[in-house]
């Protein structure tokens, strides 16, 4: 009984994790999801998710209920992006650079 | 010589242990039945003015050692007008079994919500024990029944997901996943229940969405399906040998 629960736990979170468009080819995933049934199936509404990849560099940080926000998000991180912007706009602004 | 107190002594025992099982058997037969009056009566209000149930379960690295599951439930109702339509008693393994029916116009279920139940009867069985060593079976079914609760309230609202997953050359491995279940359940019917060979105990339980829907007098979900679900309750729990060398590590 409680190797077939065991089976179902996993098989449940692989088809959570399966349906995430951006998974590291080695890494770690970490969700937090609510699961529903519909017409036989269960659907994933996956509201926070935390992807590194296998150096342990966190790849994303996303809370979902913010997504559709548009706007800058306190929980997204996306690494070697911030500082590319930042810099770039430090370069625009720059009086010396003229 | 035996003096004549002695003998009348003597032959008072005697007597009294020749009677005494059958006086006992009268008593416990008593409490055994009324205790399966009361396991009925909790069904019925389970049934019909329903209960909250909070379940969680966990498995690390998928061993099934490392799972661990639990379920609570609660509730709390006056209902009126229980009857108890068959009273069965094994004598040799001191199990009662008690069917209870209600039949009730109105009721405020656990959610505060009035239900018209239209006088329909509702039946649930119950079933208890004074015998600690009789009491697996019992304990089984107890299992399975609130498993099968758990069931259609995953089915019906749904349940939280939280994991820890290892990716490798884009396998995913589990390493930790956790299910939680936090919500009230009214309505749910018995449809069978029993032993298997391995004398893990099933409960089959169904709940018509169209019905509640109708009782409520306002729209659930899905409507006009009905949810069946089979809920697994095991005697003994000797899973736990195998458990713990592996929370040792």
């Amino acid at each position: 009984m409680v190797e077939q629960r065991t089976k179902e736990l996993d098989e449940t979170n692989k088809q959570a994790v399966g349906q995430l468009p951006d998974l590291p080819k080695n890494g770690t995933v970490n969700i937090k999801a609510k699961a529903r049934y519909k017409e036989g199936s269960i659907q994933f509404d996956v509201y926070d998710k935390k992807i590194s990849d296998s150096e342990g560099k966190e790849l994303r940080l996303d809370s979902d209920r913010n997504l559709d926000t548009g706007s800058v998000k306190e929980g997204t991180i996306y690494i070697n992006q911030t500082k590319d912007i930042e810099n770039g706009e430090k370069q625009e602004n720059d009086p010396k650079d003229n | 010589m035996i003096p004549k107190t002695i003998k009348y002594f003597i032959l008072v025992t005697v007597c009294i242990g020749v009677m005494a099982p059958s006086g006992w058997t009268g008593n416990k037969r008593i409490m055994t039945i009324r205790a399966a009056k009361v396991m009925a009566e909790r069904a019925i209000v389970e049934s019909i003015y329903g209960l909250k149930l909070k379940a969680t379960e966990e498995v690390k690295d998928m061993i099934p050692a490392s799972f661990e599951g639990s379920t609570e439930t609660k509730t709390l109702a006056k209902i009126k007008g229980i009857s108890y339509d068959d009273i069965v008693y094994d004598q040799e393994k001191d199990i009662a079994k008690v069917t209870a029916s209600v039949a009730l116009d109105t009721i405020t279920n656990v959610d505060g919500k009035v239900m018209n139940l239209k006088n329909k009867v509702y039946k649930r069985v119950g079933f208890a024990t004074s015998t600690p060593e009789m009491a697996g079976p019992i304990r089984a079914l107890r299992a399975a029944e609130l498993d099968a609760y758990k069931q259609l309230i995953k089915q019906i609202v749904g349940f939280t997901l939280e994991s820890q997953t290892k990716v490798e050359n884009y396998m995913l491995k589990s390493d930790l996943v956790k299910t939680k279940v936090l919500a009230t359940l009214y309505l749910a019917e018995v449809t069978d229940y029993g032993w298997d060979k391995h004398n893990d105990a099933f409960v089959k339980m169904s709940l018509n969405v169209s019905e509640i829907s109708e009782v409520l007098g306002e729209g659930i979900v899905d409507g006009g399906q009905v949810i069946e679900v089979e809920g697994q309750g095991a005697q003994e729990d000797d899973f736990s040998a195998t458990k713990k060398p592996a929370k040792k590590e």
